[in-house]
């Protein structure tokens, strides 16, 4: 039963990161229809900024992810700035290439600013009670840090919510995913609602860095990125890809299906089981969990 | 000799200025990678770059099949080259002793006297054997995902490139793991004397051929029939299946063939390299090779060749010391003395893939869009040429002709038809006859569901409930609710956009030929292999397309890609593409919208002609001149209903007509807009 | 001129740039070694990015430092020793690109590398196959030296680390149950293989084995768990230091597993500490070569000041064992010339201890396979976050 339970935090601890990684790509697409290859190595970024604060300047980590989000919001929004926004009107494959170029720039501008070597949050820079255990069911504990992820997820998650569902700027979100051209008819400010929405997804990709090289204990380097882009996407996709929620729910199945399965099955091919759940899923219902078909208008 | 001097200096005569340099600069290219290696030697560092360059050419014309011509987004590729590799590794290793045949994998040598199952000359069944299992996995990998769209379907096929791998790297009594498979000495095939391998002037050569055989292969295909079907389907799915195009089908194909480029490739791969590790035959390999295709222009099969080679010599290039050295140097001034510089290739590269998508999204060397300039003569002995396949309705009908056609069956039969959208009724339990040898308009209020029926009819939609019947003069009578699109184009119906779906990157003649699709039958093998009836029947599709422009009007206009003609010509066009098709009943959606009077009167003059060959016509139209004019029989939808029908003075002057264009009378007639012209007038 | 006549003549120009420059490269390359007073070259191929980057940084200081030292004693026959280093990333492929490049410069007469056993079985085809010397100073599986008598190294083989390990395991640490995590790759594989071999035969269970991919396994709670429930006594991590840390971390820190925690060589750098922190306190790994043993030799002792001077930081084995094979490598070159067949001939007449070659971590000579017998396994042990001689050494197995 501990097995279990152990296997049931991680689950869900792996798919709170997945989550809130998912949610930024699919926050990217719904407004600009661009499969952001880049949004792996704004998380990368992101958790080294965290790394610097922490290790280097010895700030508390509190600090160091806001520094963290800062900073990846910044660079969301310089790269769309400058590599995203002189293309808008070009095929969906010059963006596609676009992005691939500016993930292997980021990937390589990582690896000559800090080195090929992996590096790890140290353990004296972190508060305490992110090791320490704060719950125990069946014998199977966890941790606080495992608990800040949860809970880290939830709030922003909840904050974006509100964002996107109450405000002034959610709501010039809304439009721009549904029609840009309308919105700017309306007096939208396209291209800065389409930076906002940038800096918000790599802001909270930036939480999802720190939150998992914590978790996992180290593996910061300049490759940690990729696969967990990939991870999200196929998440996004599986929920429905522009769809928030839906993001969230993919984030969550796929985390669950890689540690269960990972857990139970074989560990080797816990990737392959969370993929041959999305491909499963798209076959029978191609537009994802929670989208919608598009109709074909003749 | 002379005629292949004057057929050689006739294509001469054709190709612009421009072609002429590019094909020159690939010539000497090609000639330079095969004369090269006879003055560095075969294992000299540029002969290795060649190598690799070749293989990624070979691959990216595979994938440029997919990405390039049936527009389709493939991000795992890479199975193709993994499995390619890795069964032509277990290939070569198949060596029979006396027990019989074994598979040595994992282990350094081969058994005392036994024989390899690849000796001399045995490699070339082994690529045949990999590209036709690659492309099995291909279709079979397409049968699932042939209904899912652009991201979807990339997202699925990384998906199942990563599994791919996963279990290939896992499962290691198949692969080898992270061992791999080695090729020992024993082991290796040979070819015309020589041993096959890295350095060796038969391997070199035959990597050569290979590439210049896909180029070949590729260019075949982009010029036939089936690459036109596959342009179609790359630019509107929905018009390539009014063409009778069938989609499914024809993706599979692709699907396969690009599939099979990439088993071939993967072989080559697995001798060039000794040891097939699936380790590092990982996802982003994909991306490499779609690079090379974007970057050198999709479509264009020079632009593969230029933009792969750009890629992988690149790559190569700056690793070289008197790169490394200034770039050493450069990171000591910036602080970071100690990092290798090779990885900056890695920065290069992104900032070019960055670079040229912003100044040049298309690519180097883009797939030329309009046909070539026409020229004079051939026009004219195509003009004079006989084409069976130029048809347009079962013959000319005089007055008796329309007459009896009046009185005979219908053509097209609508019984309680109804479709629904939600909670929402376009058409409501619609009745409605069309009759043979007769101009039909269909007319109403905007959102009265008239082009609903039309997709209803054409099979674009499903009908949620009622009965469609279709009775040509050839063939027998058919239910239409419930079928393909491209299955009701072959059964003799076909129809114009309401917003015009041209394939504008196409020349118009090209266009017109998609038109004649259902009709010719050339497929793959023809494409590949040609021979004089493939050509006959290119040469006859061409004439007849040349007539059907001919007879809307739009002959000087043929080589001129369809995206730049005027916008009357562009629905002269679509109408053309449609005759192609010799339908035995023309859906026309507003022909008409956006026409001045003169242009108008033009249309209602071809309209009347078509009818007068016999096809029967079925026109949606706003403009109440035209409809007033030809139709011999016009029906009034509003909110998805019948609510008038009969000939057009009987319709004019309907009550309810009037009331749905115009509302009821006593109401605030000041802010209504002014009736059409010629409704309710005298 | 067009535009597009000018975006398409940048890459043809490229391209053909291209095409003339490694032209004029390779001609320099064709010109034979040996020609008056060219610079001698030697190949030094290790991972200088990747999982591997930190065993890389030390090989390529260890060269560096015995190439500087050479050269300050007048070089060889009054030559410059020059080094040409190259990543092979510790990927199969790039391996034998890496290769490929090396052996077709016939200016370079012998290649001293690789370190992942992976990319050294891939490498030395190439090398077999154009004739070059590849001297290993860190590849332990089996199979590098198999078959080719063009490769060499001096260092154990990992039957001989795993039969070591499993019987330190069991005989010193007196462990009775154990689960494995490898890397899926040959090093990890084979190390694996040969400690499973051995535990069964001693007497120790395997409770799991549990596969992991370098570089792409970035999480290990979910196999931890499975093991956790297990219940073993002790974890052997036959892998590299980046995995390996992360899965002491985890289990320790996250998971409160107070068990031995084992590794094989491949943990054996300073890295591991860093990630791990507190975690990696009292892990044992096995290592070819242990500095500040108590009974270091007077070459050992040198060795660590020099190298402490020159990169400001301690040595570690592979700093060490690249330093020998570059001086072997120069011994080589002094006695025969940089003729690369007469330099393989020296290297395959090295198997009497009188032609071994004494360096810092001991004497080199070869058996007819070429591998190298003739030095002991040590056990280090993490304290303090550093790696100290454990306090039991296991006496010389054969």
């Amino acid at each position: 039963m501990s097995e279990f339970v152990g296997h049931f935090f991680n689950a869900l601890t792996l798919g709170a990161i997945y989550a809130l990684i998912a949610v930024g790509y699919t926050m990217v697409y719904g407004v600009i229809k661009l499969i952001n290859f880049a949004h792996g190595e704004i998380y990368m970024f992101g958790t080294f900024l965290g790394l610097m604060a922490v290790a280097g300047l010895g700030w508390h980590l509190g600090f160091a992810i806001i520094l963290a989000m800062a900073g990846c919001a910044a660079l969301g929004a310089a790269i769309d700035a400058v590599a995203y926004r002189p293309i808008r009107g070009s095929s969906r494959l010059a963006a596609l290439i676009t992005a691939i170029g500016v993930s292997l720039s980021l990937q390589t501008v990582a690896q000559l600013i800090w080195g090929a070597n992996p590096r790890a949050f140290p353990t004296e820079g972190l508060p305490a009670f992110l090791l320490r255990p704060v719950l125990s069911v069946a014998g199977a504990e966890l941790l606080g840090k495992e608990l800040l992820v949860w809970v880290a997820a939830l709030l922003v998650m909840l904050l974006l919510h509100l964002l996107v569902a109450y405000t002034r700027i959610g709501k010039a979100m809304r439009a721009c995913a549904e029609d840009k051209v309308t919105a700017a008819l309306m007096g939208i400010p396209v291209n800065r609602v389409i930076a906002v929405t940038f800096m918000i997804g790599s802001a909270m990709a930036a939480v999802a860095g720190v939150l998992y090289s914590l978790k996992a204990g180290g593996n910061i380097s300049f490759r940690m990125g990729y696969y967990p882009g990939v991870i999200a996407f196929a998440a996004a996709v599986l929920g429905g890809i522009g769809n928030l929620k839906g993001a969230v729910l993919g984030g969550l199945l796929i985390g669950f299906t890689q540690a269960l399965c990972g857990g139970y099955l074989a560990s080797q091919y816990d990737f392959a089981f969370a993929f041959g759940l999305m491909i499963v899923v798209i076959l029978f219902r191609p537009w994802g969990l929670l989208g919608r078909p598009e109709s074909a208008r003749a | 000799m002379s005629g292949l001097a004057a057929a050689l200096r006739g294509w001469l005569a054709r190709r612009s200025g421009r072609d002429l340099a590019l094909d020159g600069f690939f010539l000497a290219l090609a000639l330079a990678a095969a004369a090269l290696p006879l003055v560095l030697g075969f294992d000299s560092k540029i002969a290795n770059v060649i190598l690799l360059v070749g293989i990624y050419v070979l691959l990216a014309l595979g994938l440029n099949i997919v990405v390039g011509y049936t527009g389709l987004l493939d991000l795992g590729y890479v199975m193709f080259l993994a499995s390619g590799a890795v069964l032509a590794s277990l290939l070569m290793l198949l060596t029979k002793t006396e027990a019989g045949w074994v598979l040595p994998v994992g282990q350094t040598g081969v058994p005392e006297g036994a024989r390899p199952f690849c000796g001399e000359g045995g490699f070339l069944p082994i690529m045949l054997i990999c590209g036709l299992f690659c492309a099995g996995l291909g279709a079979l990998r397409g049968i699932p995902t042939l209904k899912l769209t652009g991201d979807y379907y990339a997202i699925v096929t990384l998906g199942l490139a990563e599994i791919v791998f996963l279990v290939m790297f896992n499962e290691e009594w198949l692969t080898g793991g992270a061992f791999g498979i080695k090729i020992p000495k024993g082991c290796r095939p040979r070819l015309l004397g020589g041993e096959l391998y890295y350095d060796t002037p038969q391997f070199y050569y035959l990597v050569l051929v290979a590439v210049l055989a896909g180029a070949v292969v590729s260019w075949r295909l982009q010029n036939s029939r089936l690459g036109r079907a596959w342009a179609a389907i790359r630019l509107d799915e929905t018009a390539a299946m009014t063409c009778g195009i069938n989609v499914a089908s024809h993706k599979l194909i692709a699907f396969a063939v690009s599939g099979f480029f990439g088993g071939a490739g993967g072989a080559l791969y697995a001798l060039w390299s000794g040891t097939v590790a699936v380790r590092s035959l990982e996802v982003w390999q994909s991306f490499l090779i779609l690079c090379c295709v974007v970057l050198g222009g999709m479509g264009s099969i020079r632009g593969v060749v230029l933009g792969a080679a750009v890629l992988i010599s690149l790559g190569e290039l700056l690793r070289e010391d008197f790169v490394k050295g200034p770039l050493a140097g450069l990171f000591g001034l910036l602080g970071i003395g100690g990092r290798d510089p090779s990885v900056a290739r890695f920065l290069i590269y992104g900032v070019l893939l960055i670079v040229i998508m912003r100044f040049r999204p298309q690519g180097l060397l883009p797939a030329r869009r309009g046909g070539r300039p026409p020229a004079q003569d051939e026009e004219r002995a195509m003009r004079q040429a006989g084409s069976e396949l130029f048809a347009i309705g079962p013959g000319p009908a005089g007055p008796e002709g329309a007459a009896s056609g009046a009185s005979a069956r219908p053509v097209l039969s609508l019984r309680g038809v109804t479709r629904d959208f939600g909670g929402l009724r376009a058409v409501d339990g619609l009745d409605l006859e069309v009759r043979r040898g007769t101009i039909t308009s269909l007319i109403g209020p905007n959102g009265a569901g008239k082009t609903t029926v039309f997709n209803l009819v054409n099979g674009i939609l499903p009908a949620s409930a009622g009965s469609i019947r279709f009775r040509p003069e050839r063939g027998a009578e058919a239910e239409l609710a419930g079928r393909r699109p491209d299955l009701i184009a072959a059964l003799g119906i076909a129809r114009t956009f309401q917003n015009i779906r041209l394939f504008p990157d196409l020349p118009a003649l090209d266009n017109v030929k998609l038109g004649l699709h259902r009709r010719t039958s050339a497929g793959l093998w023809a494409a590949l292999l040609g021979g004089p009836r493939a050509a006959r029947q290119e040469r006859e599709i061409t004439n007849a397309a040349l007539r059907y422009l001919d007879f809307v009007g739009l002959l000087a206009k043929a080589q001129g890609t369809a995206g730049g003609l005027a916008y009357g010509e562009q629905r002269r066009l679509e109408i053309a593409r449609a005759l192609a098709g010799d339908p035995a009943l023309l859906l026309l959606d507003e022909p008409a919208a956006g026409m001045n009077p003169q242009e108008t009167g033009q249309l209602m003059e071809l309209i009347r002609r078509i009818r007068d060959r016999g096809v029967t016509v079925l026109v949606i139209e706003h403009d109440m001149r035209l409809v007033m004019e030809i139709s011999d029989q016009v029906y009034v939808l509003d909110y998805g209903e019948k609510i008038a029908e009969g000939p057009p003075a009987a319709v004019r002057n309907d009550p309810a007509v009037i009331e749905a264009y115009l509302g009821v009378r006593g109401g605030d007639l000041g802010a209504r807009p002014a009736p059409p012209a010629g409704l309710g007038a005298g | 001129m067009s535009i597009a006549a000018r975006v398409f003549l940048f890459p043809a120009l490229l391209l053909v740039g291209a095409l003339v420059a490694g032209c004029g490269q390779e001609a320099k390359e064709k010109k034979p070694a040996g020609q008056g007073q060219t610079p001698i070259r030697i190949a030094v191929a290790c991972p200088m990015t990747g999982s591997g980057a930190a065993f890389g940084e030390m090989i390529q200081a260890g060269a560096k430092l015995k190439a500087r030292e050479v050269n300050a004693a007048g070089g060889i026959a009054g030559r410059k020793l020059e080094l040409v280093v190259e990543d092979d990333r510790g990927d199969t492929s790039e391996a034998t690109n890496v290769a490929r490049k090396i052996a077709s410069d016939k200016s370079i007469c012998l290649v001293v590398g690789h370190f992942n056993s992976t990319c050294s079985n891939a490498a030395k085809d190439t090398y077999n196959r154009v004739g070059i010397v590849q001297f290993s100073p860190g590849s332990t599986n089996v199979d590098v030296c198999r078959g080719s008598p063009w490769t060499f190294r001096n260092l154990y083989r990992d039957d001989y680390q795993g039969t070591f390990q499993a019987r330190y395991a069991r005989n010193v640490l007196k462990l009775s149950k154990v689960a494995v995590f490898y890397d899926n790759d040959d090093y990890g594989k084979g190390l694996m293989q040969s400690f499973c071999e051995e535990a069964a035969k001693v007497g120790l269970e395997v409770v799991a084995r549990e596969a992991y991919i370098r570089e792409r396994t970035q999480d290990f709670k979910t196999p931890l768990i499975k093991v956790k429930a297990l219940a073993p006594d002790g974890v052997f991590v036959s892998g590299l230091y980046n995995e390996a840390a992360l899965i002491i971390k985890t289990a320790r820190q996250d998971l409160g597993m107070n068990v031995v925690f084992m590794g094989g060589d491949g943990l054996a750098n300073d890295t591991l500490v860093k990630i791990a922190g507190a975690a990696a306190e009292g892990t044992y790994i096995t290592t070819p070569f242990l500095f500040n043993t108590g009974q270091d030799s007077p070459e050992a002792k040198e060795f660590f000041a020099k190298f402490k001077q020159a990169a400001g930081r301690d040595p570690d084995t592979w700093a060490a064992l690249t330093y020998d094979a570059v001086g072997m490598a120069v011994g080589a070159i002094r006695a025969v010339g940089d003729d690369r067949a007469r330099i393989k001939e020296w290297f395959a007449a090295s198997t009497a201890p009188e032609k071994g070659y004494r360096g810092v971590t001991g004497l080199t000579y070869f058996d007819r396979e070429g591998d190298c017998y003739s030095k002991p396994a040590y056990v280090a042990r993490v304290k303090n976050g550093q790696f100290l001689p454990a306090e039991k050494q296991l006496l010389d197995i054969k």
